[in-house]
């Protein structure tokens, strides 16, 4: 019996070809270069989670493969999204231990705490968890989309979710990312922050895909009070928060 | 990864074999940066000469050129727009222009210039606003890191001339710039292997190759054939397929953190943040949702009273001290006969000619544009992008087409070629369609405001309703009527509000009123002389004939609107100048006077306009936008026409 982490790389890696439409055995082998082992895919037919065809030459999750590799994938993607845009970290490696020995519901009570991120930093989709469908009904997150925010807070990026990647090298060149730190003076007719000394506008949906870390509760309220009036507040207070 | 990738590439491909073959030939200085980050004022200090400057997002879009000589060496200067990919010469030396307020957003072009290891100088503007807003940055510190010069310039006084020549002149390319992780590293250094071209180029063309730029394989198939473009986009699919994770998000990230310890190593920040500034507040208002509109009619109104009331007195006094001296001089000197009717006759050369332009029209252009030319240093303008967007909205414009829209009450052409940044064709069909169709250029709008004015505010308050009522509309129909596209995003830089100098504002007048006295008064003489030849020959009254029953019937015009009608060809200002002319004569009822400020302003974009349009877009279609604006504006003027004469009667 080979490793119970090894099993799973095969299994991530059978995840990551299906969303590229691959099923080859040489596709497999190319992508896990040195790990590939015959032996492990064979095992993991014989539990019934993966599918070889007949010749052997093709290789596929079955139905209960790929839910045991969603989960994986799901984890490895969320830790991502903690170690390399929240906490700032460049290495991958610690985000790779992480779905081999993280249970479900912490990793449920982490994408919570991220807002429900939809997209890993590198852009690939992140399968969806139970807490992302009661998303409405369950407990705060602390990372909230920018449109969450009342007029005249200061908050720090989370992270920034986008489809397109030019949308990403775009709002990335006026320095909209990770770690910086805005204020949201409008939101309407168009949504304008101020971000390193500039200002921008920008409509609902780009606003809703900057995702920011929640400013401390007593600022909320009076956000809240602001947004429910729709505009209102001019920013006259005190700019806090700069270094 | 930005779209000037692409261009710097030709550039640098061709610099290597040229270096070479003549050693003695004028070498070609690039000015570059941002948008508003000051390019055209280090331009003027290079070569003397001078540009419009505004606080303004792409004031400058077709390339400036001098030559001048810094250190006894020829230089040929070119000052690029802000649209960097409009860069497609070859510089030997480059001169970056950094907006200090915005270090961190400009530094992402500082490190493609030290990748293509072209001599870099760093020109870091508006020092002395950073500082007011708690920005220190150290100017040593940043040249010892990026190993190139770094010039300082506090403000727009501040001419630092000397040491910008010398840094030119000794101007090396950078050192340091973006190292990336091992496994990318490898990525890129195994693309380029199979590149035969100088390491920093073909380092260039690996990283924008692998970053997925979509502005690139253009460029390359240019400078390095198509079969070797095809198979090294290839292979670049290949390295980004077999990339762990997103290569694309890697190398933009990479580059992120370069930025960040560069930013973190030259700028401090003030403990205690400054207090919010009036500027800032200003900003705020004019953009906000409530007070954004009384402040937005209050500059209208001021504009309207300054230009009827102001230049109206200016005028009054010229006409009463030179024009009618004159007029009456040459009237009692002269027989009736051709050159009485020549100098002073109904197309007279001096009435019609040269008296309307320095008489008239000249001093409500000096108002206008120096009220204009204040609001645009103060960088009010493009915040109207912000109290417009639900209505642009409406018109089926969404996201970057706005701004080109905004920008077109400048100058109609300059904002027909910003429309090239669009990338839905849908957008920016719609976008130059309406940039041309009812929005004033800046001279005829400040002289229709004169015209307007003549008969009462009223009227001026029709007028431009129906305009940007007929605006909305044309843009709503064309919306419907073209295939569908994409919504693209609404991501705008907003310039800072800054307090306008006196000197630079009026340094700008006097340029902008030299350059029409030089480009349209020959125009307004010439037509003056045009008219009284079509008039003599008897044409004139043969294209009146013909156009008479949808000139008098349909748009209730007097017959001389034929004139003014084909003089919106040649520029919009000198039609303008004439329906003026027009209206000081008693030649204009009320209504007509609506109907002609709607229809001029409608009526033929001008000729440097439809060129634009077709530069944009293709002959064809620019053509049969065109053909489309016409049509409809004759249209349009005779409904309200219509409308008009059943509300308010003659």
């Amino acid at each position: 019996m080979k490793e119970k982490r090894e099993r799973e790389e095969f299994l991530e890696t059978l995840w990551h070809m299906k969303e590229h439409g691959q099923r080859s055995m040489d596709e497999l082998r190319r992508w896990m270069k040195q790990a590939f082992d015959q032996g492990v895919v064979d095992e993991l037919a014989g539990a019934g989670l993966v599918d070889v065809g007949k010749t052997g030459s093709e290789v596929s999750l079955t139905g209960q493969g790929e839910e045991y590799a969603r989960k994986l994938v799901r984890a490895h993607r969320i830790a991502e999204r903690l170690v390399h845009d929240v906490l700032r970290s460049e290495s991958e490696s610690s985000a790779c231990e992480f779905e081999h020995t993280v249970s479900p519901e912490l990793i449920d009570g982490i994408c919570t705490l991220l807002g429900h991120p939809r997209e890993c930093p590198h852009g690939m989709p992140i399968p969806e968890g139970e807490c992302c469908k009661r998303a409405a009904t369950s407990a705060k997150s602390s990372v909230v989309p920018l449109t969450q925010l009342g007029i005249g807070q200061v908050a720090r990026i989370a992270y920034v979710e986008c489809r397109s990647d030019r949308q990403l090298h775009k709002l990335e060149d006026l320095q909209i990312r990770p770690g910086v730190e805005l204020k949201l003076h409008q939101t309407y007719p168009t949504f304008v922050i101020e971000c390193e000394g500039t200002s921008i506008a920008l409509d609902r949906d780009v606003a809703s895909n900057i995702r920011v870390w929640r400013p401390v509760s007593g600022e909320s309220a009076q956000g809240v009070q602001a947004r429910g009036r729709g505009w209102g507040g001019l920013g006259f207070r005190r700019r806090r928060g700069h270094r | 990864m930005p779209v000037h990738g692409d261009t710097l590439m030709n550039t640098q491909a061709s610099t290597y074999v040229e270096e070479r073959a003549k050693p003695q030939r004028v070498r070609k200085l690039a000015i570059v940066g941002l948008p508003n980050a000051g390019k055209t004022h280090v331009f003027n200090m290079l070569s003397g000469r001078y540009g419009i400057v505004a606080n303004y997002l792409h004031t400058t879009v077709e390339i400036e050129r001098a030559c001048v000589h810094i250190g006894g060496q020829p230089f040929e200067i070119i000052d690029t727009p802000g649209l960097h990919s409009l860069f497609t010469e070859l510089p030997d030396v480059v001169v970056q222009c950094i907006d200090a307020n915005r270090l961190k957003q400009s530094l992402a072009l500082t490190a493609d210039l030290i990748r293509l290891r072209l001599p870099l100088v760093v020109c870091l503007n508006a020092l002395d606003e950073a500082r007011k807003n708690g920005m220190h940055i150290e100017l040593k510190e940043m040249s010892r890191l990026l190993g190139v010069a770094v010039i300082g310039i506090a403000s727009i006084h501040d001419r630092p001339i000397a040491a910008l020549h010398e840094a030119v002149r000794d101007a090396r390319p950078g050192s340091g710039g973006v190292t990336y992780s091992a496994d990318i590293e490898q990525a890129i250094s195994s693309l380029g292997s199979s590149i035969t071209t100088s390491p920093p180029l073909k380092r260039t063309v690996s990283v924008l190759l692998l970053a997925n730029d979509r502005s690139l394989p253009a460029s390359i198939e240019k400078a390095l054939g198509v079969d070797t473009a095809r198979r090294l986009a290839r292979e670049a699919d290949e390295k980004r397929a077999a990339f762990k994770g997103n290569l694309e998000r890697a190398i933009e990230a990479g580059r992120g953190k370069w930025i960040d310890e560069i930013a973190q190593a030259v700028l401090k920040h003030d403990p205690i943040v400054a207090p919010v500034g009036s500027s800032q507040v200003f900003g705020r208002l004019c953009r906000h949702p409530v007070w954004g509109f009384p402040i937005l009619a209050f500059v209208v109104l001021l504009t309207y009273l300054l230009v009827v009331h102001v230049a109206g007195f200016i005028e009054g006094a010229l006409s009463s001290f030179v024009v009618d001296p004159v007029v009456g001089y040459v009237t009692s000197r002269l027989p009736q006969g051709f050159w009485k009717e020549f100098l002073v006759g109904h197309y007279g050369i001096l009435t019609q000619g040269l008296f309307n332009a320095f008489c008239t029209v000249l001093p409500i252009l000096s108002v206008f544009f120096l009220m204009f030319g204040l609001l645009e240093d103060v960088g009010y303008i493009p915040n109207l992008c912000v109290l417009s967007k639900r209505l642009f909205e409406k018109a089926g414009l969404t996201g970057n087409a706005i701004m080109p829209l905004v920008l077109g009450l400048g100058c109609k052409t300059m904002a027909t070629l910003t429309t090239r940044g669009l990338t839905s064709r849908k957008e920016k069909l719609i976008a130059v369609y309406l940039i041309s169709f009812a929005i004033p250029c800046s001279a005829q709008l400040g002289i229709d405001m004169a015209t307007l004015g003549r008969v009462g505010f009223k009227a001026f308050l029709i007028a431009y309703g129906t305009l940007v009522v007929v605006e909305i509309a044309a843009g709503v129909v064309l919306n419907r009527v073209l295939p569908l596209a994409d919504p693209s995003e609404f991501i705008q830089e907003l310039p800072p509000i800054r307090m306008p100098d006196l000197n630079a504002l009026l340094k700008k007048t006097y340029y902008r009123l030299y350059w029409f006295l030089r480009e349209a008064v020959p125009i307004f003489i010439l037509a003056a002389v045009l008219l009284f030849a079509a008039d003599l020959s008897g044409v004139l009254d043969a294209a009146k004939r013909i156009l008479s029953p949808v000139v008098i019937n349909w748009l209730g015009l007097p017959l001389d609107a034929v004139e003014v009608l084909i003089l919106t060809f040649t520029r919009h200002e000198v039609a303008a100048g004439l329906v003026l002319n027009m209206v000081d004569r008693g030649a204009l009822t009320y209504v007509q006077c609506i109907v002609m400020v709607v229809i001029t302003t409608m009526f033929v974009p001008c000729f440097a306009n439809i060129v634009a349009m077709c530069k944009e877009l293709g002959v064809r279609t620019g053509m049969t936008i065109a053909l489309a604006i016409n049509i409809s504006s004759f249209v349009l003027a005779g409904i309200l026409n219509k409308i008009l004469l059943l509300t308010i009667g003659r």
